[in-house]
């Protein structure tokens, strides 16, 4: 199980579940720079997105080794940000897309700090706004992972990477917990969907201690919602136990969750959860 | 040492050569988009990059590379016409806060032979197709003849310069006496399944059989060609077929046959490569 390559006739699928309720309108420092979480957010996603393509460069070309999906939630629905709700990493490397130019503060080899612009592109724009629609963002995850997994069923399964910075609004605990063991019953020949959650800290938050991949040993912060998004999120599979053994020093089997994670260190975790991009021969 | 991502890696290129703990001057090159030219590797990206008027292909390690020197010293003192030979330049790039490792290939023109089979298939050229089987046969026969082995052999890591030489690039899975095994066992579906962490002389047949067999069925029957052809040939119906193919050819067949055998080691394969040349 979790041991299928990803080549051009077998390929992977990432699905990201994107929080843009109001809440992620609140400021952060993001790798320096004072902005929203939603910003903060969309500028990872676009980093995530990226590195696939370039992950998947050939010679002269982009080989279609991904299927990516993003699906926001916020105010009462959940809807594809991209035209179509999969999109073949070929497409989003063709669709014409504004860049953003970032200044970013680098280090030199010589401890001198300069200040360097960068272009990068925007698949995805910031948001912010209502209530947080979760249910319905894993219901309609579940739809677009269960049309994929039969068209792939002998790919890598899915990998479904949940952000947010807070609790369902439209959906109990319980009814969570139901739609989320709903969509982790989906799978492939290669192993079921593989369900990461992150959470993203808040100022508003009581402070807890972060929580990255714990094992079974690991104590969970005494938190209702901490424990939910453990109990939902996948058991990772070997393939992740160097890279997260890397991050935190602690034995495997790892669990897909990281709670009031920093905005700092998404793109390092989006990194891991996306791990399947080492799969591609 | 946390994985670097090929996004680092295009920044800090785009910063400028001062990055370089000791290479001065190096430029990359660009597409017609203004973005770096580079190929994705397993080990890292590979980019195309100028030293005054000299190409270079500039490997960069996402993660340490470190145990990679006895192998790349070897590499150097072998020095085989049959492989292009890097520098291995440990803590060399500054990406981030820390160095990367990297390897500078020097430029070779050609293409690889992935790409060469893609294009005259897209082509209609299949007639070419007959002569990059030959060349990867005569390229396959003077790799058992040596001391070493590839042991990550696949098309994206042979390149076919324009007189139709075959040379090796990638080399960090290198099999030879004095090496011990650095832990890479090949590409699938070019490996077989029981080679796992197996290091002899013997790591490269399974790959040069279902890559010389792949190539001459293709030169045959140019349709048969699927994305899947290669993964395909030793477990589907194909085989039956391709076998037909092959009834002019005993030595085709037999190496046909060995792809379906439960044992990764292929007896006598150079000289059944030489038949197969010679016929």
């Amino acid at each position: 199980m979790y041991s299928a390559q990803i080549t051009r006739q077998h390929k992977g699928a990432i699905l990201l579940l994107l929080d843009l309720s109001g809440s992620m309108a609140e400021r952060v420092v993001f790798e320096g720079r004072s902005m929203t979480k939603s910003q903060a957010l969309a500028e990872a996603v676009n980093s995530l997105i990226q590195e696939c393509i370039n992950r998947s460069r050939r010679e002269r070309s982009t080989a279609d080794y991904f299927d990516i999906g993003i699906v926001g939630y916020a105010a009462d629905e959940a809807t594809s940000l991209l035209k179509n709700s999969w999109q073949s990493i070929v497409a989003l490397d063709n669709t014409p897309t504004p860049t953003q130019s970032l200044r970013l503060r680098r280090t030199l080899p010589d401890g001198r700090s300069v200040e360097t612009i960068v272009e990068r592109r925007c698949w995805i724009e910031p948001e912010a706004k209502g209530r947080t629609p979760m249910g319905k963002a894993f219901q309609l995850a579940r739809r677009m992972c269960q049309s994929w997994c039969c068209k792939h069923p002998d790919s890598f399964p899915p990998i479904v990477i949940n952000i947010t910075d807070g609790e369902a609004t439209d959906a109990t605990a319980e009814e969570i917990g139901a739609l989320a063991q709903s969509l982790r019953s989906l799978s492939t020949n290669d192993g079921n969907l593989l369900l990461m959650n992150i959470h993203l800290a808040s100022e508003h938050d009581t402070p807890t201690e972060p929580l990255r991949f714990p094992n079974e040993g690991t104590p969970l912060p005494n938190n209702r919602h901490a424990q939910l998004l453990y109990n939902i999120s996948s058991p990772l599979p070997e393939l992740y136990n160097a890279a997260i053994e890397e991050l935190t020093h602690t034995p495997p089997p790892y669990r897909a969750i990281c709670y009031n994670a920093s905005l700092d260190e998404l793109v390092g975790l989006l990194a891991i959860g996306s791990l399947s991009m080492d799969r591609i021969i | 040492m946390a994985k670097i991502g090929i996004n680092d890696f295009i920044d800090t290129l785009l910063l400028g050569g001062d990055m370089f703990r000791t290479l001065k001057g190096v430029e990359p090159l660009f597409d017609p988009y203004g973005r770096p030219r580079f190929v994705a590797g397993r080990q890292g990206p590979i980019f195309r990059v100028r030293i005054g008027n000299e190409h270079f292909a500039l490997k960069c390690y996402s993660h340490s590379a470190h145990s990679l020197l006895p192998l790349h010293n070897l590499l150097a003192e072998l020095n085989s016409p049959l492989i292009v030979v890097p520098s291995l330049l440990i803590q060399e790039l500054w990406v981030g806060h820390s160095y990367a490792d990297v390897a500078l290939y020097p430029w070779v023109e050609g293409q690889t032979l992935d790409w060469e089979l893609r294009h005259w298939l897209r082509s209609g050229q299949t007639d070419r197709l007959a002569h990059l089987a030959e060349g990867f046969t005569r390229l396959a026969s003077e790799i058992l003849a040596g001391s070493w082995r590839h042991g990550d052999l696949k098309p994206e890591n042979i390149i076919v310069e324009p007189s139709g030489r075959m040379r090796l690039i990638d080399c960090d899975g290198l099999y030879h006496p004095s090496l011990s095994w650095q832990g890479q066992a090949g590409t699938p579906p070019y490996v077989h399944p029981e080679r796992r962490d197996a290091y002899d002389e013997h790591i490269d047949d399974y790959s040069i059989a279902l890559i010389a067999t792949s190539l001459y069925a293709l030169s045959i029957q140019p349709s048969l060609f699927r994305e899947e052809l290669m993964v395909a040939l030793p477990t589907l119906g194909t085989t039956a077929h391709i076998a037909t193919l092959f009834k002019h050819n005993s030595h085709l067949v037999g190496l046909l046959s060995a792809l379906n055998s439960n044992e990764y080691k292929i007896t006598d394969l150079n000289h059944t490569l030489q038949c197969i040349l010679h016929k």
